[in-house]
């Protein structure tokens, strides 16, 4: 494993350090840290295409929040999304795995032998499970998570087909090929044809700890996330679930999002609590 | 071989996050990709993609993230597209600038491209400014709708006097103020009502008027738009005439391309393509101009 240049730096007014750097030159990575010893890990597991967009300032808020708690966290983009590298080509359900386990051997590099949890938002929730299943044990936050692959497929045609509306594009509708192809324009081909594969029954490999299942009320798909607590609820010694109003949209200007870094924010305070609560048990 | 950087820029206490795509061998022209005002900065990714076009063809080129957005440190200023955000622009600039870097070209994406039009008018040996779906106009365009009780009502604001207390309040306030001023001397001698028109979506004469300051001291502008993109429509808008015709007149050192599709959104990749290539093949005949 190599890795380019990083950037670092520390806000001790907040009480967190971030080290930022490509790893083998290709994978996007932020570590956040307490100044102290931190007393567990986080793997935060983005979610994909838009909802990468949406949810990315809420991840990166989550982060440092987490840091102040004395919680570490590791963050990174899928390669060939966000500001990794790569060919979404070649990118399928195990490559999208392989990255998260490589961000998370990053901070296992630097912080040896403290409880993990993992977390995850809409298609980020099924790598989060799938990566906390292999650590027996392993807290799991997720907010909104997709219950297979198939339906987070759907939901990205659905939307595709009103952003080509809303561009006032009559031909985007109906490109050739159907829903394959309105998908591949914001996913990875081979994860698009491995859709009906993969669902939280079949990802994850064993039993999971507790987990923490934030729906938000106005969200994209509820029936979706409430498909997912059930298969969950077969899978985890523990499901809490918890419904928060909508907040905050990818668009800054005139949303609800708060605009000051230190602002409470319902969503993300009621995870990193839950987070701090299940790793101090963990620790225990 | 192409090496990124990550770089923090240090802003006072905040900091600024850039992703530094800088080839092994540089060329003459240094870029700073500036995006649009999403939560990632609208465009982020497909912009980071541009750069490492850019980086290939020998530009070492910088995509930032404003404070508050993306990996940058900092809370959510309200961005207006009439009063652009400059500061973390300037400082991207003389990072950008360190080791030796002279020639510059800068390239926005929607409310970036505002903010590149500032940042431009302020930076020296600029040799290339490129416009992916400007707003032409701007929502309360400042000077031109408010008179002079709307600003004062605005100023007498309790919450005006106290973000004075903060810096990036200040330095927003005291361009605020020195734009109200200029627009307010331009417009002397002309008649209130011809002073406050319906400017929802009126081309923005501050922005026109910057762009031809800016060829005038050599820079070159492209200017790209989709065709479904509203700044293409408000282009044919008669306030737009002087701007459209320098657009379309050879040598003016202005010159439009319009894509199928919307690069205001800059999500379909035949539209990022078709972008990518364009600003990729300007950059180059800016380079081969320099020494």
């Amino acid at each position: 494993m190599t890795t380019s240049p990083a950037c670092t730096w520390t806000d001790a007014e907040r009480g967190f350090r971030e080290e930022i750097a490509f790893v083998d030159d290709s994978l996007f990575t932020v570590t956040v840290a307490p100044l102290e010893a931190p007393r567990g890990l986080t793997l935060i597991c983005p979610p994909l295409a838009d909802d990468l967009v949406r949810n990315y300032r809420r991840e990166v808020v989550l982060a440092r929040r987490l840091a102040r708690h004395g919680i570490a966290s590791q963050r990174f983009h899928y390669r060939s999304t966000g500001n990794s590298l790569g060919e979404s080509q070649h990118m399928g359900w195990s490559d999208l795995v392989d990255d998260a386990r490589a961000a998370l051997n990053v901070a296992s590099e630097m912080f040896d032998g403290v409880p993990l949890a993992c977390f995850g938002t809409r298609f980020g929730g099924l790598v989060a499970a799938t990566v906390a299943s292999e650590h027996a044990g392993a807290p799991a936050a997720l907010w909104d998570p997709v219950p297979t692959l198939a339906d987070f497929v759907r939901d990205v045609v659905r939307i595709e087909r009103l952003v080509a509306l809303s561009d006032r594009n009559p031909d985007a509708p109906s490109v050739a090929g159907g829903r394959t192809a309105l998908a591949t324009r914001r996913l990875p081909p081979p994860l698009v044809d491995e859709r009906d594969e993969h669902s939280i029954t079949s990802v994850v490999g064993g039993p999971l700890g507790n987990v923490f299942v934030a729906s938000i009320v106005e969200g994209l798909d509820a029936r979706g996330t409430k498909k997912a607590i059930d298969a969950l609820r077969d899978l985890a010694t523990k499901v809490e679930s918890v419904s928060v109003a909508f907040e905050g949209s990818w668009w800054p200007v005139g949303s609800p999002m708060p605009r000051k870094e230190d602002d409470p924010w319902p969503l993300i305070d009621q995870t990193v609590e839950w987070l701090v609560d299940a790793l101090g048990a963990a620790q225990q | 071989m192409i090496v990124h950087e990550p770089l923090a820029i240090p802003m006072g206490d905040a900091h600024a996050f850039g992703i530094l795509v800088r080839p092994e061998v540089e060329g003459p022209l240094s870029v700073l990709v500036l995006p649009g005002a999403g939560n990632f900065g609208n465009g982020g990714p497909a912009l980071l993609g541009l750069s490492r076009r850019l980086a290939t063809n020998g530009c070492a080129t910088m995509r930032l993230d404003y404070l508050g957005m993306g990996e940058s440190t900092g809370g959510i200023t309200r961005l207006r597209a009439n009063s652009p955000r400059v500061t973390d622009p300037h400082a991207a600039v003389e990072q950008l600038r360190q080791p030796g870097r002279t020639n510059l070209a800068l390239v926005g994406l929607c409310y970036g491209a505002r903010v590149a039009v500032e940042t431009a008018l302020e930076t020296p040996d600029l040799a290339g400014l490129a416009l992916l779906a400007p707003p032409l106009a701007a929502k309360g365009e400042i000077g031109a709708s408010w008179t002079m009780r709307a600003f004062l009502r605005r100023v007498a604001r309790p919450s005006r006097w106290r973000n004075l207390l903060q810096p990036e309040h200040r330095r927003t306030y005291a361009h605020v103020v020195r734009r109200f001023v200029t627009s307010r001397v331009r417009s002397r001698g002309t008649p209130p009502q011809a002073r406050t028109p319906d400017t929802q979506r009126r081309p923005d004469a501050w922005f026109i008027e910057a762009l031809e300051q800016l060829t005038a001291r050599g820079v070159r502008v492209l200017f790209v738009a989709g065709d479904v993109d509203k700044c293409l429509a408000d282009l044919q808008r008669p306030e737009a005439d002087a701007l459209r015709a320098k657009l379309t007149t050879p040598g003016s050192g202005m010159e439009l391309a319009v894509v199928p599709g919307s690069v205001h959104t800059f999500r379909d990749q035949d539209v990022v393509d078709a972008v990518t290539d364009l600003v990729v093949e300007w950059s180059e005949r800016i380079a081969s101009t320099l020494p």
